[in-house]
């Protein structure tokens, strides 16, 4: 994998369905927005990391590799990551629409996040935390879209800047 | 007690006059983070128990979704026990100022504790 400090690109990285891809695409995304600010490379750094993560953890075999895939969409005015990956089972694939679709329906994710924390400590949620997806939406500062087509999960995080 | 030291992480824990310090550095991004903090969090967090705490994360880079749970509860514990619970955090640092506004709601029943950027 390479990278180059840009704006106005497009990049599309393999991720093998191993844990040492999450650190990979952090250096890659680290490099990806070498140009930009703090805030903004620390955001979506984070925002890769955790799309990452997702991926490593849910992801399944994607005609017969063991890879998913994180696309980098990055311009001057905006920025938007996206997670592809062949889906493990059912019971996963439910569980992460089930949360996207509440993110993407919620005017404000931190309220949203922080019920579903109080969730967690409370011993109420069995499964994923995805604590990740929501991470993204509000520390990340990014809309999420997902789509799931031909088995494979696509979650798009954008975010706009200025 | 001596530090749980990583290649990406260090937690320590130093003894003063105004109590007990407890230190968050380098960045948490383990697949599983609880494996490695809880069972140095359950030899310390009885350490802590009647005393003044500090536990100082200025210095802490990074850390995953994965992170926050058992860091919480760790938190959770020592306020249980602890006379007073003071946080501080790198309020310059974005990813800190979101994830601790998080741990500020929902510590808001606390009565011993607080949390600062500094």
């Amino acid at each position: 994998m390479t990278a180059e400090p840009a704006k106005n690109l497009s990049r599309r990285i393999e991720i093998p369905l191993v844990w040492d891809s999450v650190g990979q695409v952090r250096l890659e995304a680290g490099m990806l927005f070498s140009a930009f600010d703090a805030p903004v490379r620390d955001a979506a750094i984070m925002v890769a990391s955790e799309l990452t993560e997702n991926i490593v953890k849910y992801g399944a075999p994607l005609d017969g590799e063991a890879v998913g895939f994180v696309s980098f969409e990055i311009q001057d005015e905006g920025f938007s990551i996206s997670s592809h990956n062949a889906v493990e089972n059912d019971n996963n694939l439910e569980a992460v629409e089930t949360i996207l679709t509440q993110i993407e329906a919620s005017e404000n994710p931190r309220d949203l996040s922080l019920a579903r924390l109080r969730q967690l400590i409370e011993g109420k949620i069995e499964g994923p935390s995805q604590l990740g997806l929501l991470r993204v939406a509000t520390d990340g500062g990014c809309a999420i879209n997902h789509s799931y087509s031909d088995a494979v999960l696509t979650i798009v995080a954008e975010r706009k800047i200025g | 007690m001596n530090p749980y030291q990583s290649e990406e992480l260090r937690l320590s824990v130093q003894a003063d006059h105004e109590g007990m310090t407890v230190r968050f550095e380098g960045r948490s991004d383990r697949r599983h983070p609880a494996t490695v903090m809880q069972p140095w969090f359950e030899d310390l967090v009885p350490q802590l128990s009647n005393q003044r705490v500090h536990v100082d994360f200025r210095s802490f880079e990074y850390m995953n979704s994965s992170s926050f749970m058992p860091i919480f509860q760790f938190l959770q514990q020592t306020a249980s026990t602890a006379t007073e619970l003071r946080v501080t955090y790198d309020g310059s640092k974005d990813w800190q100022r979101l994830s601790f506004s998080s741990l500020s709601a929902l510590a808001a029943g606390w009565s011993n504790f607080s949390i600062e950027a500094q």
